[in-house]
């Protein structure tokens, strides 16, 4: 008695069930596949330029603090062919504000003051453009991808159930491949959606501590220029 | 998309994210055998093997051992007390009522002869009133019935299961649309596996066609439509019809 007959022969491999799904659904594989991608390089991304930024502006603070002439350290941030970037480039356009109205002269210590802080604010907003940047992204990723999955396998399951109302004998071995194939999808979503949520957390404190150095340097570094002035 | 600053960091990122996607890939190629076949050979074992030990045996026995010994043993020490015994007999047979009239004239009469002829006539009656519980028993449970006797020969196995089997035949020839199989004698063979309940475990199989499709599919939906096919409630000849070859010729003959 060849009890392996009753069955079919069900290879229900990662592969089949892709290649077995209907077209909606391995349409919607394919789009999850390719925002998964996207994510994840934008992750990468994102974990290279913090990190950057992150030891920036670590090494900007310590030449900062050890540097005895501002002048000098403006000069040399600006000598290299390449614009500098993270803190040091709040440093560049609040020092080159305080300059140029230095030159003018005869102006208000406060009015120099407030026009330094406009410029850094300037220059910070542009830094913590970049930063935030592809975060948006990663949130959706991580809020629409289990619906798109979820889509997936509500269409698959409803073929399945359609395929199902065409046979006289109604038994588990002509839905449960659908099913499974369906649930691939939302697989995929969740695949796709849970490092998104978590990087999108983590980058988001990343950036809020960066901006509340950059904040702080700017803070104090108004009021050595204050002081000077 | 891509930042200027971010330019540089691009490429190393997407060859990062596709390595990524292949390794996530390769574990769920490698780490998950999705293979259903075992464990429903498990379960079916146990269908197929457990039933039928249970049923036959206890049914046969039970009865006729009971039954004898109690009309034989108690009526004779209390035909002087004329009160315990018709419970007594009351008890193994509480579904006949035409028990208690008979017995009770005879605790009645203490007299000895007539006490013994009542006994054997009461004797006679209960032999006939066993013969025919165990009629009824077969009637009600024909399968038990049957199987003691049926059991142990092959030949009258066979005999049976040729029975079921031409009265499958003959279920499905009354759903075939005959139209469709025209004037010849088309023969066709399928195989079709029966569940206990008699319906069917998985599609029919065609072995062999007539040649003519449409008549194919018409026997075939003839089978679909035949469920629940008569099977024979003797668990021991299942075996018989999990796997049957049917040959089938939709314009009678064999």
């Amino acid at each position: 008695m060849n009890l392996t007959d009753i069955q079919p022969a069900a290879d229900m491999s990662i592969v089949s069930l892709v290649t077995g799904a209907s077209v909606p659904v391995q349409l919607v594989m394919l789009l999850l596949l390719l925002i998964s991608l996207a994510s994840w390089w934008y992750i990468f991304i994102k974990v290279f330029v913090l990190r950057r930024a992150s030891e920036e502006a670590e090494d900007f603070e310590e030449t900062f603090w050890h540097s005895s002439d501002l002048d000098q350290l403006y000069q040399g941030l600006t000598a290299g062919r390449r614009t500098p970037k993270g803190m040091a480039s709040l440093f560049e356009a609040g020092y080159r504000e305080f300059s140029r109205l230095k030159r003018q002269g005869g102006l208000d210590a406060t009015v120099t003051t407030e026009s330094v802080r406009r410029a850094m604010r300037a220059a910070y907003n542009r830094e913590m453009d970049h930063l935030d940047a592809h975060l948006p992204f990663l949130a959706s990723v991580g809020s629409v991808s289990p619906y798109i999955g979820l889509l997936g396998t509500v269409w698959g399951i409803m073929n399945a159930f359609l395929g199902l109302s065409n046979v006289a004998q109604a038994t588990l071995t002509q839905v449960a491949p659908g099913i499974a194939e369906a649930l691939i999808a939302t697989a995929i979503g969740l695949f796709a959606a849970i490092p998104a949520v978590i990087a999108y957390n983590r980058f988001a404190s990343s950036v809020d501590r960066l901006a509340i150095r950059y904040e702080s340097f700017t803070e104090e570094f108004t009021n050595i220029l204050h002081r000077k002035a | 998309m891509i930042r200027q600053r971010e330019q540089a960091l691009a490429a190393r990122a997407g060859a990062m994210a596709i390595a990524v996607h292949a390794l996530l890939l390769l574990v769920l190629v490698f780490s998950f055998n999705w293979k259903n076949v075992q464990p429903m050979n498990v379960a079916q074992v146990e269908l197929w093997d457990s039933l039928p030990e249970p049923v036959p045996a206890p049914k046969p026995l039970p009865e006729p051992a009971p039954v004898p010994p109690v009309p034989e043993v108690k009526p004779e020490p209390p035909p002087p007390v004329p009160e315990p015994e018709p419970e007594i007999v009351i008890k193994p047979e509480p579904p006949k009522p035409e028990v208690k009239p008979k017995e009770k004239p005879k605790p009645e009469k203490p007299k000895p002869d007539p006490a013994v002829k009542q006994r054997e006539e009461e004797k006679r009656k209960l032999e006939e009133l066993q013969k025919m519980f165990a009629e009824e028993d077969r009637a009600t449970q024909p399968a038990p019935a049957k199987a003691a006797p049926a059991g142990p020969t092959s030949a009258a196995n066979a005999g049976e299961v040729d029975k079921y089997v031409a009265r499958i035949r003959e279920k499905i020839r009354g759903n075939v649309n005959k139209q469709l199989c025209g004037e010849g004698q088309p023969e066709l063979e399928f195989q079709i596996a029966i569940l206990p309940t008699g319906q069917l475990s998985r599609d029919p199989v065609m072995l062999k066609g007539s040649g003519n499709p449409a008549c194919d599919q018409a026997v075939d939906r003839a089978i679909r439509a035949s469920d629940p096919l008569p099977v024979p409630n003797d668990p021991t000849l299942f075996s018989n019809f999990r796997n049957l070859k049917l040959k089938f010729s939709p314009n009678g003959g064999s």
